[in-house]
């Protein structure tokens, strides 16, 4: 038997092998290649889903702001609600309206292969304002804090988590400090022997225009309303609009003679609860020298004598009152006072009209003037009502007591008013040596120019009820009564801590700028952002214009209110506001320009500036309140009125209304 | 003799092709179906790329410039339209543009725009495409809303 040759059984079937081998190889390169194909195809979809489910996480953040947004517009949504009453806390969830999310799960329908949750929370909340710092207003209510929201996309297995936080801030709309002053003016013109300040009115004897001067030389006041509250309450006067007449030196405030409805000031004197303003108000000397405390008996007649004091105002003229009667007859005034003085009242009145009082808290270095008459008054048939006036006491110096008696000696008769006849008197016994004893005696008894009065004692004769001197009523005993001068603190809400506490005249507006939610490069971009071409304003908020003037168009209607806080000169003219907004217009460096076409309801603002009058014949006529540097006495010759809103004000309870949220348009942080 | 001895012979080499072919067989169709799945793969990428970047530019745009303005809903532009096409303004007169990669052989790309109320827009991105004949799709979505009036704070 042949075998076969070695050689030739080991090549038997190599080529299969080497078949079959390569085979394999290629096989576990094709299976290789087509696993790392199906690879990249599942990445190519994980690529789709993670953008996709990315999206849709975005798409929850951005429903989540919008929703915010319209949340904070609502002032009584739960969400704004919750972010005013947010105490200061880590992290917590945000309620949101009911239904907030359904249009975005309409749009993102949430099954197993995609959807969308998000969640809303709040954190960081704090003061806007340094809580110690009350030098520049502190409102307890303006904060800041963070929105988070946190939003989950996902499509298939792929699921993306974004996080963004955007900064709030909660802003009242209201201005800090000034806003409850009816009218803060830091560096008032001052009254001085030199300068007559605010004392440039010249009125007649019942408080009207004098008709002698010309009103091209005349200035006619600016009445302030404080608000329509009257006295009723111990802490009224707290309520009202303030008023803070500031600076380093005084301002005596000379009061308007009469009752005049517009100008008259003698309401000044009255409880004008049951005001009489028809007359000065006028009372007995209780304590008079013996001669008064009896009767005497004079031709046949008894009759008892009295000192009377009549408490007046200045004017310039008495044609009108041509009256023996009248108490200032034959220009008496001038008795009391040496020949610089000034004769013209003041054209601020701070305490309202006679119709219309409105007192209220003046605040700085302010004293009114006024003179007190005194006269001897006789009764002759004992009903206790004065049938004559013997003789005015006037103010002299000890060296002219004794000219009393021979230069000025008494009529030994003068006219019976109640009978019409005429009362005998004894001259010997009416001397004044005799009546007074000598000049010491009698100078606590004669007529007085009261010519430092601190201005808030008016509001303590208004509810005195006729009292001289009135009563301690108005204002807590415990307070630096009546006239703090310029360091004071402002009471804060109830349960708050001061909203003020320093010097007002260090009040200039520089601390403003951290209200501003929103910023304006110039008037251009502020008119085509907030205005129409109907001159409608659209604010909703505290808007910044960083640079130039403002001038806004006649006949402004707000719409939305807030402020504007423009660095130069504003222009305003008619500006209507209804009762649900506010307005406040703040030159930060320069001034505001009022034109008074008609009524500006605005608060206006240039505390470092002054208020001009755009129309020098136009009266003022402002309702919301003034704050300025400076306030021109003749800025204003046909005078005009402010009168406060006081929803303005910051320490009201009702002022929390004015809270306003705003959420920044950037993230402080985003996250994926 | 002894030198054809040392050769294959014709059964083993009819038999190593036969194997060859057997194996041969399946590779090819697993390569086939890899190149194509690459091609899917390739193509899937870019239309997820397409999507996001519309996407991202519509919500990076003033939400005037969004189209579609005014009271219109449900608006669907198309590639062919020319209205999306790169440098193309998003609205008429708005000054802003479309910036979009050109786009592959075969796709093309839809803008749906909803408008809900004025303060929202719902946008839906749709990139179409075809491979090997067969019609691919996929939606990117995305809720556009207005954005504060200014930079603020």
């Amino acid at each position: 038997m042949r075998t076969l040759p070695q050689g030739r059984a080991a090549n038997s079937g190599v080529v299969l092998w080497l078949v079959l081998g390569l085979g394999t190889v290629m096989a576990v390169l094709a299976f290789t290649f087509y696993t790392m194909v199906r690879d990249q195809n599942v990445k190519a979809h994980l690529i789709y889903f993670s953008l996709s489910a990315q999206s849709h996480a975005e798409s929850g953040v951005n429903h989540a702001i919008d929703s915010v947004r319209q949340a904070i517009l609502d002032p009584n949504s739960v969400t704004t609600k919750a972010i005013l009453d947010s105490p200061p806390a880590g992290v917590a969830p945000l309620p949101m309206p009911e239904g907030w999310l359904v249009p975005l799960e309409q749009f993102i329908p949430a099954s197993d292969l995609a959807g969308v949750e998000v969640k809303v929370a709040l954190e960081a909340v704090g003061p806007l304002v340094d809580p110690d710092n009350l030098s520049q207003g502190r409102d307890p209510g303006e904060k800041t804090a963070t929105v988070v929201i946190t939003s989950t996309g996902y499509h298939r297995g792929s699921r993306q988590t974004v996080v963004e936080r955007r900064p709030i801030r909660i802003v009242n709309m209201a201005l800090p400090v000034v806003s409850k002053f009816s009218l803060f003016v830091r560096s008032p013109d001052p009254t001085d022997e030199t300068a007559a300040g605010y004392n440039r009115f010249a009125n007649d004897i019942t408080g009207s225009p004098d008709p002698n001067v010309p009103a091209s030389a005349n200035v006619h006041p600016v009445v302030v309303y404080s608000d329509e509250e009257g006295l009723g309450g111990d802490d009224d006067l707290d309520k009202h609009g303030w008023i803070f007449l500031g600076g380093d030196r005084e301002v005596v405030l000379n009061l308007t003679s009469g009752g005049e409805y517009r100008f008259g000031q003698y309401f000044h004197f009255y409880n004008f609860l049951a005001l009489d303003t028809s007359r000065p108000a006028a009372f007995l000397n209780d304590a008079p020298p013996p001669f008064f405390q009896t009767p005497h008996t004079f031709a046949g007649q008894q009759q008892r004598f009295a000192i009377k004091h009549a408490l007046y105002g200045y004017f310039t003229i008495d044609q009108s009152r041509d009256d023996p009667q009248d108490m200032n007859r034959d220009g008496v005034l001038r008795l009391y006072l040496d020949t610089t003085t000034n004769m013209r009242s003041s054209t601020l009145h701070l305490y309202g009209s006679s119709l219309e009082p409105s007192p209220t808290r003046v605040l700085g270095r302010v004293f009114h003037s006024y003179p007190i008459y005194s006269a001897v008054t006789v009764d002759v048939d004992g009903d206790g009502v004065r049938d004559g006036v013997v003789r005015m006491l006037a103010a002299v110096p000890e060296e002219q007591f004794g000219d009393l008696d021979t230069t000025d000696a008494l009529p030994l008769e003068i006219p019976n008013l109640s009978t019409g006849g005429t009362i005998g008197l004894d001259p010997d016994s009416m001397h004044y040596s005799t009546l007074f004893g000598d000049w010491e005696a009698y100078s606590r008894y004669m007529s007085v120019l009261v010519d430092r009065e601190p201005y808030n004692t008016a509001a303590d004769y208004m509810r005195s009820q006729g009292k001289f001197p009135p009563d301690r009523e108005a204002f807590d005993p415990a307070e630096d009564y009546p006239n703090p001068g310029t360091s004071v603190e402002i009471p804060g809400r109830e349960g708050e801590s001061a909203h003020f506490k320093g010097d007002l005249n260090r009040v200039d507006g520089s601390g403003f700028d951290r209200k501003s939610v929103v910023t304006v490069a110039d008037e251009t971009e502020f008119k085509q952002l907030f205005l129409d071409a109907t001159a409608q304003l659209r604010l909703g908020g505290v808007v910044r214009i960083a640079s130039g003037d403002l001038s806004l168009p006649e006949g402004l209607r707000v719409v939305d209110g807030g402020a504007v806080l423009c660095a130069g000169t504003i222009t305003v003219d008619r500006v209507t506001t209804p009762d649900d907004q506010v307005l406040s217009l703040c030159s930060l460096e320069k001034d505001v320009v009022a034109s008074f076409g008609g009524k500006i309801q605005a608060s206006l603002v240039a505390l470092k500036g002054r208020l001009r009058s755009g129309l020098r014949s136009r009266e003022l006529e402002l309702e919301g309140s003034l704050a300025v540097d400076r306030l021109a006495a003749d800025e204003f010759p046909a005078g005009g009125r402010v009168v406060f809103d006081p929803r303005l004000d910051p320490t009201r309870p009702e002022s929390k209304e004015l809270y306003r949220v705003y959420m920044a348009d950037r993230a402080l942080e985003w996250r994926l | 003799m002894r030198r054809l001895d040392t050769g294959m012979t014709f059964v083993e080499i009819l038999m190593a092709v036969v194997v060859l072919s057997v194996l041969l067989v399946p590779l090819v169709t697993l390569m086939t179906t890899g190149f194509r799945d690459t091609q899917a793969t390739i193509d899937e990428v870019q239309a997820a790329n397409l999507a996001g970047e519309l996407v991202e530019q519509l919500d990076a745009l003033p939400f005037s410039a969004l189209p579609p303005e005014g009271p219109v809903s449900g608006v669907t532009l198309s590639t062919q339209s020319g209205s999306l096409a790169d440098g193309a303004e998003t609205v008429p007169g708005s000054g802003f543009r479309f910036h979009l990669s050109a786009l592959p052989p075969t796709f093309s790309r839809e803008l749906s725009v909803r408008r809900v109320g004025s303060t929202r827009r719902e946008a839906v991105v749709t990139i179409r495409w075809t491979l090997n004949g067969f019609p691919r799709a996929l939606t990117m979505k995305r809720v556009l809303v207005k954005d504060a009036i200014l930079p603020t704070m």
